[in-house]
């Protein structure tokens, strides 16, 4: 497909098809690729690699780094898991409400980090309703104020992660074809042996893209937890403060350039061979 | 091994009928054809007896035990699909060798005694399997390719030995050429005829293709809108159905209706015709009407004049025939096919005559 | 088990993940109509009594930032269609040695933490107005989804309609009119919904890279949540929320292909 695409409209096409693209090549040129290698470059400035340095050496830099990546990489599994079943009931099964309900899982797509830490808040806040429901049900304080505790920050993650990996993994069971199964089983396959043998490595790519998607999306999170981390530290919280209240621009751009490698690379990683 | 269905019926989704009622035996190794239009409800017929659909009603018998219940991974049924469905990421090798490698888990068995075939057949026979088939098939060189990297013809070999790789009792076909082009079509059609006759197992092919259906079967079935109209030796239905649907869906057909008009014969030109076919006038005329079929072919000149005259409309040449449109002195329209070079030109007119005819009753 | 039982297990459980999403969103919006007193001890109550008087109080304090972000959506759509359209069309029908690297390149900044891109803005183009450093940032995550969702569009139709459209006497001008654009509309208006919902949802970049007097809508949030009482939280949540679920509802009908970027959170 691709191959004949490019031969019947390779030639003279060239010269408008970079002309088109001229505008956006100029906006990723101006804002995208000359701050990033801005981040770079100062990084690599004696003041820059002094501020590196402090930040790869143990202490909250070091710890907010970490702990972006474990919370991220634990709660971009757990999203995927979770959305297993429901990506693969709104992709093959019709019923009524479908519609609602896919609606209804993709609505908390649009919510700012912001809106999910208070969302957060309003059912785990020291008041939840979801705290004060157990209250009322058993007596225990249990979940009170588990919002500000790294679970919280951790559900949190899930709350905006799994509608994404909901969608990301719908579109790709819909595209998943049925009859596979059928000659599966025609061959002797049980239920085991053709999600074994069949699904999951036919589906292992499209997992693997909706894990990257949903690290990357809780890696740069900031405003969930700008509302949630109160005995918690992650990486753009300590780059906000940095900026804000420190005015350390060089431990900024060093934490910021470092989140960014950590999140493209780890990105790159799960992502590979990926489709698209 | 006998298969047969009782009363099989099915539906999507409460909607209509689908598959209605169907019945109709398969003697064992004997090929049968299930010809029909698209829509007929012949590929749901495949699923229904690979076990992919279960049946609203009716049975399936695998000689002579109800598997109508049975899910698909027990039947022991090889499946040809329309699209190959095949593994794409699996190479050729290990698409063939799948069916010979499943039931790890203890949970597939096989309906006992219906099939020859083994669970999970150790390692040096299940080599030796895929080679022989391989070699039957001639993939011997693809076997290292993914699905991907094959073409059309090739893909259609790989799913055929997939399907026979577990030696099924049965083997369904659906389509099995429809996704290739006319002459690869036609090259395969003489090789899977050769071939499915040779490995003498019960073969269910489904087609909308008449070439493929005649070519192929021992025992043909015509479909229509979920329900078989007719079943026969495909020869037998060609020349002698008894279903108007299926005298135009075999092949081309001449179909003139032959009505009986209170003081009438119906229309002399044409009864003129069945007469010099030697069917006679008693037989022309059934008590309540009919159609009189008379195949292109079975059209030929007479040179003397006990022909009945006909007005040639229209010529085309098709090399191995040429393509006539006559019109009778009552304005009946016929297709002929008079061999090649020797139709007039249009304007012409030529005596002409039936050397066979057949007479349909009126249904209903 | 049957397969009738476990369809039914499958959609109740999906059933159960879209709502426990929805029940915070229920319970804040609830908490928008329900007095003060109703919501326990820690809020200190409405500073005005009655639904209307809420929101109008909430429109009050925050109605300029509701006001930036709708000069910011107003702005970012049609500019993210400008920059993305023709791009796709460029990287699809008429590509040139390096548009596979270019359109990947442009689809990147999805990864990149919405906060490293602002500090980054800030350190090195600090001196544009403020405003159109917020829609750059803007553009960064929204470009990529019209590039996407465009480009998508046009695998999905026929290569040779164009060259169909020529020999029928069609000139370039035509082609765009009365062909590609025709085609492309459903594309288009989905677009335009995405960079729209992400757009109106976006904070990351907008905290840091606007002004702190003048912030859009979602920054007034951040505020609101920290400051003001649940009922007020709640009310301008509520606002914040009306134009969300009709431009959802719309991407969902026209397929809601790339919707699952939607912004940083």
């Amino acid at each position: 497909m691709r191959t004949q695409r490019r031969r019947t409209h390779r030639g003279p096409g060239s010269w408008t098809g970079l002309l088109l693209a001229l505008p956006l090549v100029i906006f990723l040129a101006a804002l995208v690729a000359w701050p990033l290698s801005h981040l770079v470059a100062a990084a690599a400035a004696p003041a820059g690699a002094g501020a590196l340095r402090s930040v790869l050496a143990a202490g909250r830099y070091r710890t907010a780094l970490v702990n972006s990546l474990v919370l991220s990489l634990a709660a971009a599994a757990a999203a995927v898991l979770l959305s297993l079943l429901p990506a693969w009931v709104l992709a093959r099964e019709r019923f009524v409400g479908r519609q609602l309900l896919r609606a209804a899982i993709a609505v908390p797509l649009t919510f700012s980090g912001v809106l999910v830490g208070f969302l957060m808040v309003v059912l785990l806040g020291r008041i939840g309703a979801a705290a004060e429901l157990l209250r009322w049900a058993t007596g225990s304080d249990a979940l009170s104020g588990a919002a500000y505790t790294a679970a919280g920050l951790f559900l949190a993650y899930l709350y905006f992660e799994v509608p994404r990996a909901v969608l990301t993994l719908e579109a790709a069971f819909r595209r998943y074809p049925a009859e596979l199964d059928a000659a599966a089983r025609t061959l002797g396959a049980a239920a085991v042996e053709r999600l074994l043998r069949v699904r999951l490595p036919l589906l292992a790519p499209a997992l693997r893209a909706s894990l990257a998607l949903t690290f990357s999306a809780s890696m740069g999170s900031f405003g969930v937890a700008l509302i949630l981390a109160r005995r918690f530290t992650v990486a753009p919280l300590e780059i906000y403060t940095e900026l804000t209240g420190f005015l350390d621009d060089a431990v900024a751009g060093a934490l910021c350039l470092l989140l960014a490698l950590a999140t493209l690379a780890t990105n790159q990683i799960l992502a590979r061979s990926a489709p698209r | 091994m006998r298969v047969e269905l009782d009363e099989v019926a099915f539906a999507y989704g409460g909607g209509e009928d689908v598959v209605a009622g169907v019945s109709f035996a398969m003697a064992d190794g004997g090929i049968t054809v299930v010809i029909g239009p698209s829509g007929s409800g012949k590929s749901t017929l495949v699923a229904l007896v690979a076990g992919l659909l279960e049946p609203a009603a009716g049975r399936i018998l695998f000689a002579g035990r109800d598997i109508a219940r049975v899910p698909p991974e027990r039947r022991g049924v090889g499946v040809v699909f329309q699209s190959y469905a095949l593994f794409p990421h699996l190479s050729v090798h290990d698409n063939i060798s799948f069916g010979l490698t499943t039931g790890a888990f203890g949970l597939t068995t096989e309906v006992s005694g219906l099939t020859t075939r083994r669970l999970r057949p150790p390692r040096q026979e299940r080599e030796a399997r895929v080679r022989e088939l391989a070699d039957l098939l001639g993939l011997g060189p693809l076997l290292g390719r993914r699905p991907g990297e094959l073409s059309g013809g090739e893909r259609q070999r790989v799913a055929l030995a997939r399907a026979l790789a577990p030696r099924p009792a049965l083997l369904l076909l659906d389509e099995p050429l429809a996704a290739l082009d006319a002459s690869l079509r036609r090259q395969l059609r003489a090789e899977l005829a050769a071939l499915l006759s040779r490995l003498g197992t019960t073969v269910l092919y489904v087609t909308h293709d008449q070439e493929e259906a005649m070519m192929l079967a021992d025992h043909l079935v015509v479909l229509d809108r979920g329900r078989v109209v007719e079943a026969g030796a495909p020869l037998a239905l060609y020349r002698r159905p008894s279903h108007p649907f299926v005298a135009s869906f075999l092949g081309e057909a001449n179909l003139l209706a032959v009505s009986t008009p209170p003081g009438g014969r119906g229309s002399a030109p044409v009864l003129c015709l069945a007469e010099e076919a030697g069917a006679g006038s008693g037989a022309a005329a059934p008590a309540s009407g009919g159609w009189l079929l008379i195949r292109p072919e079975d059209l030929v000149v007479v040179a003397d004049d006990t022909g009945t005259p006909a007005v040639v409309l229209e010529v085309r040449g098709l090399g191995a025939f040429d393509r006539v449109v006559l019109r009778l002195a009552d304005g009946t329209e016929l297709d002929a096919h008079l061999p090649a070079g020797t139709a007039p030109a249009p304007g012409a007119t030529l005596r002409i005559a039936a050397r066979r005819i057949h007479l349909l009753p009126r249904l209903g | 088990m049957s397969p009738r039982f476990a369809r039914r297990l499958g959609i109740a459980s999906t059933g159960l993940v879209a709502a426990v999403l929805c029940a915070p969103v229920a319970i804040t919006i609830a908490g928008a109509f329900a007095r003060s007193e109703w919501y326990g001890r820690r809020s200190e109550g409405a500073p005005v009594q009655g639904a209307a008087a809420l929101f109008s109080y909430v429109i009050e304090i925050w109605g300029r930032n509701l006001l930036r972000s709708a000069e910011i959506v107003a702005v970012v759509v049609p500019c993210a269609l400008l920059l993305g359209v023709p791009a796709a069309y460029a990287f699809r029908r008429r590509p040139f040695p390096g548009s596979r690297g270019l359109e990947a390149a442009a689809v990147a900044p999805l990864a990149i933490p919405g906060i490293a891109l602002a500090v980054s803005l800030i350190q090195t183009a600090g001196g544009l107005p403020r405003f159109a450093l917020l829609a750059a940032g803007h553009l960064v995550y929204t470009v990529p989804l019209v590039i996407r969702t465009v480009g998508n569009a046009l695998e999905g139709y026929d290569p040779h309609l164009e060259a169909a459209a020529r020999t029928l006497g069609a000139g370039p001008f035509a082609i765009l009119r009365r062909l590609v654009l025709p085609l492309l509309g459903p594309a288009l208006v989905l677009s335009a919904l995405l960079v729209f919902a992400v757009s109106w949802g976006e904070f990351n970049v907008s905290f840091l890279l606007a002004t702190p007097l003048v912030q859009t809508y979602p920054a007034a949030l951040y505020l609101t949540y920290t400051t003001n009482s649940f009922p007020v939280a709640a009310a301008a949540t509520l606002v914040f929320l009306l134009p969300v679920v009709p431009a959802v509802a719309a991407i969902q009908g026209l397929g809601g292909e790339e919707f699952h970027r939607g912004p940083q959170a």
